[in-house]
């Protein structure tokens, strides 16, 4: 997993790249809670180049955006294709974020 | 460090070396205990702040220790540990038995390095006390016993044959199962429980659902209101992004209906004459959304049709789609094969039904 970070006014845009296992997704996790003690609040996690997320993935990005919309923010996935799209539909995951 | 300042005038090692000396303070900084004794007598000559502390003794009190009487292990024995360290550039690790102030006996982790210091021949051990580490380990394993012994075994009756799994990643397990049969109703009731993570935090997630499960059964709610009032329940659970997985599920014989709800369990396998299937059953976690509904599913079944409703630790672990020859004894042989292979890393639970 790879992931690039970069800054749209007050967004954070964190582009995902790789598989996403129990290991990525602590990594993953890290760097967007350090974002979040940054005061930042509103992400937008682009999955187009993620071919596979896992239930710790899916845990890491919940997460996130529970603290997110705490803090008046949350997150916008973007991107997602195939199986991980499949994955936020069967989940119903749409119902917890913005999918765009 | 006094301690050094009185081996230094006792053995007139370091006497012209005091600013050099300054770097035992870096020795204190270390978080294991750290020994350093001389290779021809066993004299101890400096012991750190936590070897005093692991072993109980005080700065003066260290002034006449020696290697002997701090190991619990024969000379003989010791001498052998000083011989192979001596053959290993980068120190050599070793379990034994050392003793503290009081008499009594620890099991540690010994790196023994042999050195010159101040051109005296010494070695140095860092030692770590292995015995926390190990009641915590038995403690888990305990765990996981409890935890295997409270799922119920395979089942055999003249409506239903059950075959189980039940792999946790490390001693306990974030996924089990459970089910019940109603002789007097010819039902049998059941869920698979897979809550996100592994270990004694998310163990203790499954023992809640399942007592939530059993409730749902005893108030005789539908499976999708029951799927919601547990979810309701289990909110307060969860938090920073945990969530579960859940699928309940109930076959009557008398109807020959399998009626399921899930919420993340995302599909199961039915294996009928026609061969296997898929069957997707869309729902959202638990413990994500407060006020979430559920779907309702049916399936008709004839005798001799199987269900096996999984964990997704056996996600992408068999080829699929799968054969349409494969027998209900074929799957599960095949399925309880997969945790047994290291390539299952993740805890894999789940129930296998085939219908009589």
């Amino acid at each position: 997993m790879k992931t690039a970070i970069s800054f749209n006014e007050d967004q954070v845009i964190v582009k995902v790249e790789g598989s996403i296992y129990v290991e990525d997704a602590a990594v993953l996790r890290e760097e967007l809670l350090r974002l979040i003690e940054n005061k930042h609040n509103k992400f937008i996690i682009n999955l187009a180049q993620v071919d596979f997320i896992d239930s710790s993935g899916l845990g890491v990005l919940v997460g996130i955006q529970k603290r997110a919309i705490e803090r008046g923010g949350g997150v916008i996935i973007a991107g997602a294709t195939g199986v991980v799209k499949e994955l936020f539909q069967i989940s119903r995951l749409y119902k917890a974020f913005e999918m765009r | 460090m006094k301690k050094l300042a009185v081996n230094v005038s006792k053995n007139g090692m370091f006497n012209d070396r005091c600013d050099y000396c300054q770097r035992f303070e870096l020795l204190n900084m270390i978080t294991d205990a750290l020994l350093l004794f001389q290779a021809n007598d066993g004299k101890v000559i400096f012991m750190n702040q936590h070897a005093m502390e692991l072993y109980g003794y005080t700065l003066d009190e260290s002034d006449n220790l020696s290697i002997f009487s701090i190991s619990h292990a024969s000379r003989a024995t010791i001498l052998d540990q000083k011989k192979i360290a001596k053959q290993y550039s980068k120190g050599y690790t070793y379990i034994s038995r050392h003793i503290k102030k009081g008499g009594t006996v620890i099991k540690v982790q010994v790196t023994m390095k042999y050195m010159l210091f101040h051109g005296t021949k010494i070695f140095a051990a860092v030692v770590r006390e292995t015995t926390a580490d190990d009641r915590f380990r038995e403690e888990i394993e305990l765990a996981g016993n409890v935890q295997r012994k409270l799922l119920p075994q395979n089942l055999e009756n003249e409506f239903v044959g059950i075959r189980t799994l039940y792999h946790p990643h490390s001693y306990v397990s974030g996924d089990i199962y459970d089910f019940i049969f109603d002789e007097e109703k010819k039902e049998l009731h059941g869920t698979v429980i897979d809550v996100m993570g592994h270990g004694l935090s998310a163990a203790s997630h499954t023992n809640i659902l399942k007592y939530l499960f059993h409730r749902t059964i005893e108030e005789g709610m539908p499976l999708n209101r029951g799927l919601a009032w547990i979810n309701k329940e289990v909110m307060s659970f969860f938090h920073d992004g945990n969530f579960a997985a859940v699928v309940l599920f109930t076959l009557d014989f008398t109807a020959k209906t399998l009626t399921y709800s899930s919420a993340g369990i995302h599909n199961f396998i039915y294996l009928s004459s026609q061969g296997p299937e898929v069957i997707k059953c869309p729902g959202l976690f638990l413990g994500i959304k407060n006020e979430e509904f559920f779907d309702l599913g049916t399936i008709h079944f004839q005798p001799g049709d199987s269900f096996f409703f999984l964990t997704d630790g056996f996600d992408q672990l068999y080829d699929q789609p799968l054969s349409k020859d494969l027998s209900f004894t074929e799957l599960h042989t095949l399925l309880k094969a997969i945790t047994t292979t290291d390539k299952c890393y993740d805890d894999a639970s789940g129930i296998c039904i085939v219908t009589h």
